[in-house]
């Protein structure tokens, strides 16, 4: 309980802890052969995040993942995290990693709860460029390693063309909603769910118009507060699809005010807040 | 060893498959539709899943679609010489699905003007790369050998009245529908609408790039016409009134995925469980409705961002 904060607090410094791991990784990636069997591109992923620590990896009862085999859209692939742990249990899962193997950045995010969240629970959409296994990494308080995984069938998601109308896009950019699945009930895990309007240009995407690469620009930090204290923060990158969208948990105790602050690559940070009172519904 | 076998089996067996074109129908006089398989595209179909449609003026040919590849737009064109002496002089894009636009090469290189609405000529340039390699993906190289997304260079921005081959044609448009260029022609001398993408006919509509309300609209506008015959771009011509089959699912798919919406379903569950169980039996259910489900989810969330008021900053 009385860890240190897992993500530094200062831009700048969280910005570098990024770029040292998505630098680590494309160097790995690069040092791969072409060839390289798809276990071999897990081998380097785990060893250069985890080095030789065990993980296990049946481990239904702990984390479960849910990813369409068949995806509707590679640019959208809808992803759904679930941890079992017992609330009474003297453990809690502090962050879990989501690692989409074949992809340019495999390390697409990694999402740090604490016991105010409740439940490590957790939904979002990726963008997935080649058949691939995802893995979900949970990360007990406690630092023992377990693993969901499934092979999904996708591809071109991370260089699939930019939205239609960027322009409308960027006019939009960095507003946000965050609504709880209301009405509220005090002391247990409420759903709530942050939806924030951004492009996340992955920089991989040519405008087949121009023939131009649209700039990377993607949200890279969240930090969801409820009363000041943290329920959900996320280290992520442009696997996260256009308009990032998550839902997850909450413990609220009193009246008080939820807050996402983002943060994206190109320094711009936007803020969103809504008030929370018992048996409302709070939009 | 295996594999060069194959190598020098495949021509053959391409050129086998794919020397004959299903024989036209005729659906009125001087009117004609080369009918598609009512299949997603494979290898066995060489993708040709969409109508071709064709209408003989007194001076020249009219062709609404223009096929799957290259060689299917060549097929298309020898076969249209033995309905008609008469020259080809316009094909016409209906919207940018690839087994509706990627036989064009066939009628530029001859010299044949290939008319499209001008968001359409966008849309292919943004995607008909990537959507060429997913139909090479889906029936095989040889069968696409020379194919290339040719442009169309005959420009409308709206609905037009056009005459071509000494026939005239009314050109409909009714603003962003099936995709934002989506057109259908209508033959007013025999009342054959080729409805294009607008409509599909025992198969799914592919409305992933869909403006729902504008669509449904568009086609009670279509009814209005004097229509005897309505050839959509899949699936077999049919009555009019099956127009109104096509409008009943977008409106069901629409509102089906406004209650998912709203009743806090995330994407996956509501993918899952937007169910229009009467048009399950139509081809490509399974597919086509459930990524129809997803992308119309995804527009409900992005239109909560459309005015600064909706979101809480």
């Amino acid at each position: 309980m009385n860890r240190e904060p897992v993500l530094p607090a200062g831009p700048t410094t969280t910005f570098r802890s990024w770029c040292q791991w998505l630098c680590a990784l494309l160097v790995l990636a690069f040092a791969a052969p072409a060839c390289a069997a798809d276990d071999e591109i897990w081998t380097r992923i785990r060893t250069g995040l985890f080095a030789d620590r065990p993980i296990a990896e049946q481990a239904d009862q702990i984390i479960q993942l849910s990813v369409p085999v068949r995806a509707e859209d590679a640019a959208t692939v809808p992803i759904g995290i679930r941890t079992l742990l017992r609330p009474d249990a003297n453990v809690f899962v502090e962050k879990i990693y989501l690692v989409i193997d074949k992809n340019p950045s495999p390390l697409g995010a990694v999402f740090t709860f604490t016991p105010e969240s409740g439940r490590a629970d957790l939904e979002t959409r990726v963008r997935i460029e080649d058949y691939t296994m995802v893995r979900a990494i949970a990360e007990l308080s406690d630092g023992r390693l377990y693993m969901a995984s499934r092979f999904v069938k996708a591809s071109g998601g991370c260089s699939a063309p930019a939205g239609k109308d960027q322009e409308a896009a960027r006019a939009r950019l960095g507003r946000m909603k965050l609504r709880v699945d209301g009405p509220v009930v005090y002391g247990q895990p409420n759903l709530a769910q942050l939806m924030i309007s951004h492009p996340n240009n992955s920089g991989l995407a040519m405008d087949q118009l121009t023939r131009l690469y649209v700039p990377a620009r993607f949200v890279r930090r969240i930090d969801v507060t409820y009363g000041g204290k943290r329920v959900m923060a996320a280290e992520v990158d442009f696997t996260i699809s256009e308009n990032p969208n998550f839902r997850f948990h909450f413990v609220p105790r009193a009246d008080g005010e939820l807050k996402a602050e983002v943060l994206d690559s190109n320094d711009v940070r936007f803020e969103s807040s809504v008030a929370v009172r018992e048996g409302t519904v709070p939009n | 060893m295996v594999l060069s076998g194959l190598a020098l089996a495949a021509p053959v067996f391409a050129s086998d498959a794919s020397s004959t074109l299903p024989a036209p129908r005729p659906l009125a006089r001087d009117v004609y539709v080369f009918p598609g398989k009512l299949a997603a595209p494979g290898p066995d179909n060489l993708g040709r899943v969409a109508n071709v449609g064709v209408i003989i003026g007194a001076e020249g040919v009219i062709v609404v679609g223009t096929g799957t590849s290259d060689a299917d737009g060549e097929r298309l064109l020898a076969a249209i010489g033995r309905l008609s002496k008469r020259p080809v002089v316009l094909a016409i894009n209906t919207h940018a699905g690839p087994e509706h636009v990627l036989g064009n090469s066939a009628f530029a290189r001859r010299g044949i003007a290939i008319l499209a609405h001008r968001a359409t000529d966008d849309y292919m340039a943004a995607n008909c790369d990537r959507c060429l390699r997913d139909l090479q993906a889906l029936i095989g190289e040889p069968a696409m050998a020379g194919s290339y997304p040719e442009r169309p260079q005959q420009l409308i921005d709206g609905p037009a009245c056009i005459t071509a081959g000494g026939r005239r044609l009314d050109i409909l448009h009714y603003g962003p529908t099936q995709q934002p260029g989506s057109i259908a022609v209508f033959d007013p001398a025999s009342g054959v609408l080729f409805a294009g993408g607008l409509a599909s006919f025992d198969v799914v509509p592919d409305a992933h790039d869909a403006d729902l309300a504008i669509w449904i609209k568009a086609l009670e506008q279509m009814r209005r016409l004097p229509l005897k015959r309505v050839v959509p771009g899949r699936g077999p011509p049919g009555r009019p009134d099956r127009l109104d089959e096509v409008g009943d699912y977008l409106t069901r798919l629409a509102q089906g995925t406004r209650q998912a919406y709203d009743n806090g379903l995330d994407l996956a569950a509501a993918t899952a469980s937007v169910d229009v169980s009467r048009y399950r039996s139509w081809a490509s259910y399974a597919q086509t409705h459930r990524r129809n489900v997803h992308f119309q989810y995804l527009r409900l969330e992005a239109q909560e961002f459309a005015t600064p008021a909706a979101a809480n900053q």
